[in-house]
């Protein structure tokens, strides 16, 4: 019993053998997974596609953009002309006239089978006009937004990576920017460039880049200190790939929200600058413009003139803020700020 | 295991941050300086691993990251063979990551989670042409299999694995630049136990297998122990104490290194030996203590020169002093404020309060402890701190001590170097040098 005595010495009990006794595979459980079950394995796109599956309201408005599209795409044949040639794309036509035809129904009259939306001051059919006019909205809102991120991204990655001076330069022009009030801003741009449908998605461009560039850099701001990007830098990647490979990526999703709700916001101020008179040329089938020619007939009680587009651009509008939202609940669940938090 | 090859030398480095934010406080000068890697001198041999331990927020990571260039290093040198790794720059920098890697403490956050393990460990592969691409997933698959996962993985993401496996991850990503060189920054003190030991076995396997060298970051020393040639110990952006691991284990240290050894868990139930439990907590790098950085807590003061005192006494006086110092007025010191005190009781209240003995074991040294407890107990607290300081300011608060070898060998991977007053030649070191055995009964 000697050995059992109270001691100063260390190692009286050693554990020998350690080595062995650690099976490394299966202590990590590797060999615990079956290949097979990768069925189970789910990449965080179909995570992301799951969880927006799962919220019915984004579903509804997802439901709704996709309706909207399908009925401006298949409104009127698409046609290309060059060189004398005309190549039909979609030859399909929902709509039951030409938006533009004059008189063929009598002026300012009330929905009807014909007509179901009436008709406006000249006699053109409404519905045609409505569902015609969604190819310019939604197309303005899709390709403004496209152009604005185009800039956005790389400004905002660039700025928040690089830090310094480049930083202070992108940020500075975006306060410059954000100095206008958003809407003036644009009508600068149009009074200057002029009226036109690129010229409106210029204005609508040139005003929309800021929000992703701030909302990005912020965002490159906290992910360049993950170990990740410094892993990326210690394995000699270069700075570049570093960026567009590592910390755009993992920076990107409150953008693409952002993004997917200013598609509406963008489809409003086009409405907006149509309907003050500085959008497309006012006889054309474009939904704010519409309105802004329906003001006329709404005084003299024509009330359906104005309802129809106005509904339209609700719609839309409304369909694509309940996408918005749920891509960011999708996008951010609860589940990643949980994992985040266990780090 | 160490050749005597040296592979990295580090002289001299410094890494300062500065607490400026933006242009303003930039121009102004704004914002104080905090020096996390304070004139570290370093040497790593081929094929050995030393190890660097301390507490936390000592800077042992800092100096990692500035050696590597992972962030910008103030001031020194890191020689890695012939190449001076601070002044090298963009694509020439880029290309020697090829050989020097770094493996990160935190498995959860040193992957991409939006790319495959396949592309993560691929990467290091293209980014340095290691080979054609074409071999690549095949070279991946390989790296995996030589961590211990399987080549099938490759197409997984790193959330679908455990702590332990994407630490293995790291390590493949690491190994395939086939590196000579490998910072481990603290590998396993994110992971289960359970799994420390299967990193650390491969870690070691992996260094037999390519001939790697390591710098082991850590603060766990019964890990280091297990994994490291040689071990370093650093205190506050300083190496106070560097040698092979047995002689750091078993001969004279460093009193810090001391109360960290003496920290080490043992199994024993019936282990007796003395845990050294340091007072207080580490001081701010950005107002560091003057002298040796820790006498603040340090159990073996040195005696002022004039006096020959026990080094718990030098302590409580310093203790007494601080009180002092802090204190702002009588009222505030520990001690019962009496309305009509006897000037006796406040005096043995103050020395109980600091733990001061009621004998100094030097009369010259009693003598002026009580003049200036009897000027506190009057109430000028000031003039005592003061007169205190003149007569009992040890060595360690004012002179910085260097880091100089302690034991014959001079020079190479063996030598023993210490950064204390204890060990100075110049000093009274022979007689005040207190006998390891009083406070590590172990050696005796």
């Amino acid at each position: 019993m000697t050995e059992h005595q109270p001691t100063t010495e260390r190692g009286r009990i050693r554990i020998e053998g350690f080595e062995e006794a650690v099976d490394e595979t299966d202590r990590d459980g590797v060999d615990v997974w079956d290949d097979d079950r990768r069925s189970e394995r789910r990449g965080r796109l179909e995570d992301v596609w799951r969880r927006f599956r799962s919220n019915r309201s984004a579903m509804v408005g997802l439901g709704v953009v996709a309706g909207l599209v399908f009925l401006t795409v298949f409104a009127r044949p698409l046609e290309f002309s060059t060189m004398g040639y005309t190549i039909t794309v979609q030859p399909f036509s929902l709509a039951p006239h030409d938006p533009s035809e004059m008189y063929v129904g009598p002026a300012n009259a009330g929905p009807s089978l014909a007509h179901p939306f009436g008709t406006d001051w000249a006699g053109r059919d409404q519905f045609s006009r409505v569902l015609a006019g969604g190819r310019f909205s939604l197309s303005i809102g899709a390709i403004a937004v496209a152009l604005a991120l185009l800039v956005g991204i790389p400004l905002g990655a660039i700025a928040g990576y690089a830090g310094g001076w480049v930083d202070e330069l992108v940020m500075r022009l975006v306060d410059t920017l954000y100095a206008f009030p958003f809407l003036v801003l644009a009508i600068a741009i149009v009074a200057v460039l002029g009226q036109g449908y690129w010229n409106l998605v210029a204005a609508l461009a040139l005003t929309g880049w800021i929000g992703y560039a701030r909302l990005l850099r912020g965002e490159v701001l906290a992910v360049k200190e993950r170990e990740y990007v410094t892993a990326a830098t210690a394995l000699g990647v270069p700075d570049r790939t570093v960026v567009f490979r590592h910390v755009v990526p993992n920076a990107i999703a409150p953008v693409i929200v952002q993004a997917t709700l200013n598609v509406g916001t963008v489809v409003l101020s086009a409405a907006a600058l149509g309907f003050l008179g500085l959008g497309l040329d006012p006889s054309t089938a474009e939904w704010g413009a519409m309105l802004s020619r329906g003001r006329d007939s709404l005084v003299h009680g024509h009330w359906h003139v104005t309802v129809f587009p106005g509904l339209a651009i609700f719609l839309f509008v409304m369909a694509i803020n309940l996408v918005g939202d749920g891509l960011n609940d999708a996008l951010d669940p609860q589940g990643e700020t949980v994992e985040r938090r266990r780090r | 295991m160490s050749d005597d090859e040296l592979l990295l030398r580090v002289e001299g480095l410094e890494k300062e941050y500065t607490t400026t934010e933006g242009v303003l406080d930039r121009l102004l000068g704004n914002g104080t300086r905090v020096t996390a890697v304070d004139g570290v001198d370093l040497e790593i041999y081929e094929g050995e691993t030393l190890g660097l331990v301390g507490e936390s927020g000592c800077g042992k990571t800092s100096l990692a990251r500035s050696i590597l260039r992972l962030t910008e290093p103030t001031a020194g040198s890191a020689v890695y063979r012939d190449t001076d790794l601070t002044t090298l720059e963009g694509s020439a920098l880029r290309e020697l990551r090829a050989d020097v890697q770094y493996v990160f403490q935190n498995p959860f956050e040193s992957l991409n989670p939006r790319l495959t393990v396949g592309d993560i460990v691929g990467e290091a592969l293209s980014v340095h042409d290691v080979v054609p691409p074409d071999e690549r997933d095949r070279r991946v698959g390989e790296l995996l299999e030589t961590v211990g996962l399987r080549a099938s993985h490759a197409t997984r993401y790193p959330h679908e694995f455990s702590g332990g496996q994407r630490q293995r991850i790291g390590i493949a990503r690491a190994l395939a630049v086939e590196p000579e060189f490998v910072v481990l920054d603290e590998p396993v003190s994110a992971l289960d136990v359970s799994v420390q030991a299967g990193i650390l076995n491969l870690l070691e396997e992996l260094q037999t297998e390519f001939g790697l060298s390591y710098l082991f970051i850590g603060h766990d020393l019964s890990v280091v122990e297990h994994v490291a040639d040689r071990i370093a110990v650093m205190y506050l952006g300083e190496i106070v104490d560097r040698g092979p691991t047995e002689e750091l284990f078993d001969g004279d240290a460093h009193p810090y290194t001391e109360a960290l050894l003496s920290a080490i868990p043992e199994p024993d139930p019936l282990w007796e030996g003395d845990r050294i439990v340091l007072e207080g907590s580490v001081p701010s790098p950005a107002d560091p203590p003057s002298g040796c950085r820790f006498h603040t807590r340090c159990p073996k003061l040195l005696s002022p020169a004039e006096y020959d005192l026990e080094p718990t006494t030098v302590r409580a006086l310093l203790e007494l002093r601080t009180g002092l110092a802090e204190a702002d007025g009588l009222e505030s010191l520990p001690v019962d404020p009496d309305p009509d005190p006897e000037a006796d009781d406040v005096q043995a209240a103050l020395r109980d309060a600091f733990d001061v003995p009621a004998d100094l074991g030097d009369d010259a040294a009693e003598a002026v402890l009580e003049t200036a407890l009897e000027t506190a107990a009057a109430g000028d607290v000031e003039t005592a701190r003061a007169r205190l300081e003149s007569a009992f300011t040890t060595p360690c608060e004012t002179d910085r001590p260097r880091l100089e070898p302690v034991d014959s060998g001079a020079g190479g991977p063996d030598t023993h170097a210490v950064a204390c007053h204890r060990f100075d030649d110049a000093g009274t070191e022979t007689d005040e040098r207190p006998d390891r055995a009083e406070t590590t009964p172990t050696q005796q």
